[in-house]
């Protein structure tokens, strides 16, 4: 080998080679069946027989989840004095329950019980304590607190004879329960029945079938209840969950639209050149329930509101707001104010629903309300499961949070569509994060904000001190589906949304509970630690993970522990062990979190941070039904509706009396502003339709959702909204409703088409006989008949023959002998459109169609059908 | 490649899948994948004639082998009765258009044809078909 030379050169100077990472190539995969063979066969949604991926299934349009009840203003907004409204049913909040189950529900105890109530041998467990707060969601009205309505719990309602107990509002078995939400707030206390905030449902039906249009008013419910057995979902899939509704998208303004022409969208079809009229955000679809039109004349420009249909009524022209509606009032401590907020739209809602109301509330002076019911304690002599006598606690001031809003960091998730066609979510996240100082030594802050002062030391090693807070949490796509919202014809419309949360991790047993999640938090009296430190398999239990193994548990009924807070309580001492764990394990909470609309993804967010619902800080007995709340259709009221109890001296205030002079009244919570969280950012409705809504505990797949929407796609008249956007009316996926289908443009390709003559004999096909499908001939070049007539080459030979040129052409029969004549009669070039499948082609002589063989055409041709018929069906070749 | 069917049998599906040669970011295509709309077209190789043309095609994810991977697509065509019922040999191309890269278009498969080869079938459906 001779020395290098770096003036001589050994080898090509030249080379190439073929990047393929520039693109992605794809190959023929094998036959196994290592896919998701439901997406590809199946005729159902996905997963619709399986509880423990689809655990909630709500369709309206299904008898098995709603009576499908009728209804009128009159009895969704009574504003008249309405005694009988405690106990008429038609002013009962509607009910609705999933068809599916998930198959670890639990609504009754493990262990034997049997104290309360028995029907044979059956017994179901009676929860009374909801009385104080059932009255702020409007689970129970005023009267039915006082006469001392419970929850009742049951295996199933037909082991204790309870047929119609699956749409009663009290009693629960192990589907997913939702009612009506309604709003007892800011009583006229003239008259027995009068409140401010209208929460109407109304129904409807189209070709969708039943459902139910909202107009201020949505659904809510309770998949747990801290401390009793309840518990019909699981408070933290292992991998995501899933979230499915239909919602129909109302136009608002409509009506107003000049001339009587409807809405061109954006805008009103002007008349003449006399006036253009357009929604707000260059929008005729809204989902809060007003729409602010501008209309524009040669002379001037001016605004005036159009609300929807609601039962309450509007405020003055021109703005005439719907001022009953969450969407456009805002509640403080000094009442209720008129005016837009920020919360329309809102139609998924998971976390905790309301602050404490019985909280201290720290830092502020003196609870005049709280004070006066300081001595209460709850219901005494109460049975827990194992047949155990419940301790009794007091009513106030026995949440461990420094304040009220505790309870809501990192526990209220909701999902809203913006009036400007924006789908995204907001959610109150619980914050942590080092501060620079540029010190190692200073002032440590107190642990929470509302303490004053600290102290010398330490602060952050690194020169940092850590600080802990809250922040409201939000992101919106673009606006959605834009062939509808901004080119359509603004007519009602349904779409389907999907929210599906995707965590990077997988966890699984005591993983779900310790790895990232609310055990992060719990603080365990250290008397009690060693109790809590089994774990106990298939326990279902959330707190009876831990890493110290004991001895098994043999009781399933200490599924209830630790008690908070006699036993343990979450701590959110910035600066203690367990806020550090709960920041420092954020990687198990992290995911992608999307949003669909008609199966196409609009939204994604990365990195997202799970929500993990978790319970109010303090005993089970005042937060029955406040936490681990979903609802559809709506935000949370929070305390905004908040009714707490009175009585005039020398009365025992915290007795709940319903008769005589001495009656209990109920009168506002005062809306501070630490309780004023929820209600301040996810008091809001969609005011449109509902019809189905579905949750599964997986995330859902791009193939999953596309399904879905398959399968709805006729039922709701959905559009795939990615495929028309560009499409200018070109394919039938994106006729809208009312719409004329439009001439299609795309894919043509002009044919000299046939029309077969009538009257023939019984052996040819029906298809050839009617003369009413074109028919086209084709040969193949190398087929050696060239002279067959109408082939590629007959025209080329003779150019377009004449319209009503009539030609035969002999036919094969099955039986491989006999000919027919067939003679078809010449209609002209056509225009066809790919897919369409509206036109016959009839292959040459070696080709098989619908078991036909068609031989070459006669080369004479005729005048008329007539002529050539003659002897059609007795011809030989 | 050639894929194989008989001729008015549905299955097996016609699916196809990314070319992992480690050249590419499988995650990405997938993802890219999963908001696209694909269209499958065949044609007939003696006659040139097409047989089914921008038909629509769909997404389909594999069966996961871990709870933590992410998820894979196959491309797939569901075969309609008309596509299989008459035997011979069909070119098929599959046209993906990915709706977050505004709409760019891949025409698959590339460095290889794919060829269908619908053979005759002797058997028919029985009197009283199950399904």
């Amino acid at each position: 080998m001779g020395t290098q030379n770096l003036n001589n050169f050994y080898f090509n100077k030249l080379d190439t080679k073929i990047n393929y990472s520039e693109y992605y190539d794809l190959f023929l995969a094998s036959d196994e069946k290592d896919f998701n063979t439901d997406v590809v066969w199946s005729t159902g949604i996905t997963s619709y027989n399986d509880g423990d991926l689809l655990p909630v299934w709500i369709d309206l349009n299904d008898t098995s989840c709603s009576t499908q009840p009728t209804t009128t203003c009159e009895f969704q907004y009574p504003t008249g004095n309405t005694p009988n409204y405690a106990y008429s049913t038609g002013y009962t909040p509607f009910v609705i329950v999933s068809k599916n189950i998930w198959p670890e529900a639990k609504s009754m105890c493990d262990c034997p019980f049997n104290n309360y109530g028995y029907t044979g041998s059956t017994s179901w467990f009676e929860i009374c304590d909801s009385q104080y707060t059932g009255l702020d969601n409007g689970l129970f009205n005023e009267e039915e607190v006082l006469d001392g309505y419970c929850i009742y719990l049951v295996d199933s309602f037909s082991g204790v004879g309870w047929t119609g107990g699956a749409f009663y509002p009290h009693t629960y078995d192990k589907r997913l329960k939702m009612t009506q939400v309604k709003a007892y707030g800011h009583p006229n206390t003239g008259l027995t029945n009068q409140w401010y905030t209208d929460t109407s449902i109304l129904n409807n039906s189209d070709s969708s079938g039943y459902y139910q249009d909202l107009r201020g008013g949505f659904y809510q419910g309770f998949y747990k209840l801290y401390g009793y057995p309840y518990e019909v979902l699981p408070t933290r899939p292992k991998k995501g969950w899933s979230f499915e509704t239909y919602l129909k998208l109302n136009v608002i303004g409509n009506a107003i639209c000049d001339g009587g022409e409807d809405f061109i969208n954006p805008c009103c079809q002007p008349v003449g050149d006399e006036s253009l009229m357009c929604g707000e955000n260059g929008n005729c679809y809204n989902t809060s329930g007003w729409n602010n039109m501008n209309v524009v004349t040669t002379a001037t420009s001016i605004t005036f509101g159009v609300a929807t249909n609601v039962c309450s009524p509007l405020t003055l022209p021109p703005y005439s707001l719907p001022e009953h509606l969450l969407n456009y009032s805002v509640a403080g401590l000094y009442g209720v104010s008129t005016q837009k907020n920020d919360n329309g739209g809102f139609f998924f809602y998971k976390g905790i629903r309301a602050e404490d109301k019985y909280q201290n509330r720290g830092g502020l002076s003196a609870d005049t309300q709280l004070d006066t019911l300081s001595a209460c304690t709850t219901s005494g002599g109460v049975t827990g499961c194992c047949n155990t006598v419940e301790k009794e606690v007091k009513l106030t001031n026995q949440n461990k949070s420094p304040d009220p809003r505790y309870d809501v960091y990192s526990n209220a998730f909701g999902v809203r569509l913006t009036d400007d066609m924006r789908i995204g979510y907001r959610t109150i996240r619980y914050t942590g994060e080092c501060i620079t100082t540029g010190d190692t030594t200073g002032i440590v802050p107190p642990s929470h904000p509302w303490e004053a002062g600290g102290t010398t030391g330490n602060t952050c090693n690194t020169g940092s001190s850590f600080s802990c807070g809250y922040t409201i949490e939000e992101s919106y796509s673009d606006q959605i589906c834009q062939f509808i919202t901004q080119s359509g014809n603004c007519a009602d419309i349904w779409i389907q949304v999907d929210v599906v949360f995707d965590r990077n991790l997988y966890l699984e047993d005591c993983e779900i509970y310790n790895n990232g999640g609310i055990n992060d938090l719990v603080k365990v009296r250290l008397d009690k630690f060693e109790r809590y430190g089994s774990h106990v398999e298939n326990s279902g239990n959330p707190f009876g993970c831990n890493p110290t193994q004991q001895a098994q548990e043999t009781k399933p009924c200490k599924d209830q522990y630790p008690r908070f807070i006699e036993d343990a309580y979450f701590d959110f001492n910035c600066h203690g062990a367990q806020v550090q764990k709960w920041f420092v394990e954020k990687e198990y909470r992290l995911g992608t979190l999307s949003f669909y609309v008609n199966g196409r993804r609009v939204h994604k967010v990365e990195n997202y941070e799970e929500i993990i619902p978790r319970q109010l800080n303090t005993n089970k007995q005042t937060q029955v039904g406040v936490a681990y709340n979903m609802s559809w259709g709506g935000g949370a009221l929070g305390l905004r509706e908040s009714l707490i109890q009175q009585r005039p001296a020398p009365w025992d205030p915290c007795v709940l009396d319903g008769g005589g002079s001495n009656k209990t009244t109920f009168t506002n919570l005062d809306l501070t502003p630490d309780r004023r969280l929820i209600s301040d950012n996810f008091a809001g409705s969609f005011v449109g339709g509902i019809s189905q809504m579905m949750y599964y505990l997986k995330p859902l797949s791009a193939d999953e959702i596309y399904h879905n929407f398959l399968i709805n796609k006729d039922r709701y008249s959905l559009i795939d909204c990615e495929e028309c956007k560009n499409c200018d009316g070109g394919c039938i996926d994106c006729l809208l409703p009312d719409e004329v289908e439009p001439t299609p443009q795309s894919s043509s390709y002009p044919i000299h088409t046939y029309l077969a003559c009538s009257g023939l004999g019984n052996n040819v096909p029906t298809y050839l006989q009617d003369g009413g499908k074109p028919v086209t001939f084709v040969i193949a070049e190398d087929s050696g008949a060239t002279n067959e007539v109408a082939s590629q080459n007959y025209y080329n030979l003779i150019g377009t023959p004449s319209i009503g040129t009539v030609l035969k052409r002999s036919i094969l029969q099955n039986d491989g002998v006999t000919y027919i004549h067939q003679c078809f009669e010449y209609a002209g070039v056509q225009t066809f459109f790919s897919g369409g499948w509206n036109y016959l082609t009839l292959f040459g002589a070696w080709d098989g169609i619908q078991q036909l063989t068609i031989y070459p055409l006669q080369p004479n041709t005729t005048s008329s059908c007539e002529d050539c018929c003659n002897g059609c069906s007795s011809a030989t070749p | 490649m050639e894929f194989f069917i008989r001729k008015n049998s549905l299955e097996p599906i016609l699916k196809m899948q990314l070319v992992q040669d480690g050249r590419n970011d499988f995650k990405s295509f997938n993802d890219k994948l999963s908001n696209s709309s694909i269209y499958f077209s065949m044609k007939d190789v003696k006659t040139g004639i097409p047989k089914i043309l921008n038909a629509k095609a769909y997404i389909v994810a594999k069966t996961s082998v871990s709870v933590n991977s992410p998820v894979e697509y196959y491309i797939y065509y569901k075969w309609k009765l008309r596509d299989v019922n008459k035997s011979g040999r069909f070119e098929g191309q599959f046209i993906v258009y990915f709706h977050e890269q505004n709409c760019s278009e891949l025409i698959v498969p590339i460095r290889e044809d794919l060829f269908i080869n619908i053979s005759e079938s002797f058997v028919g459906a029985p009197c009283n078909p199950p399904c």
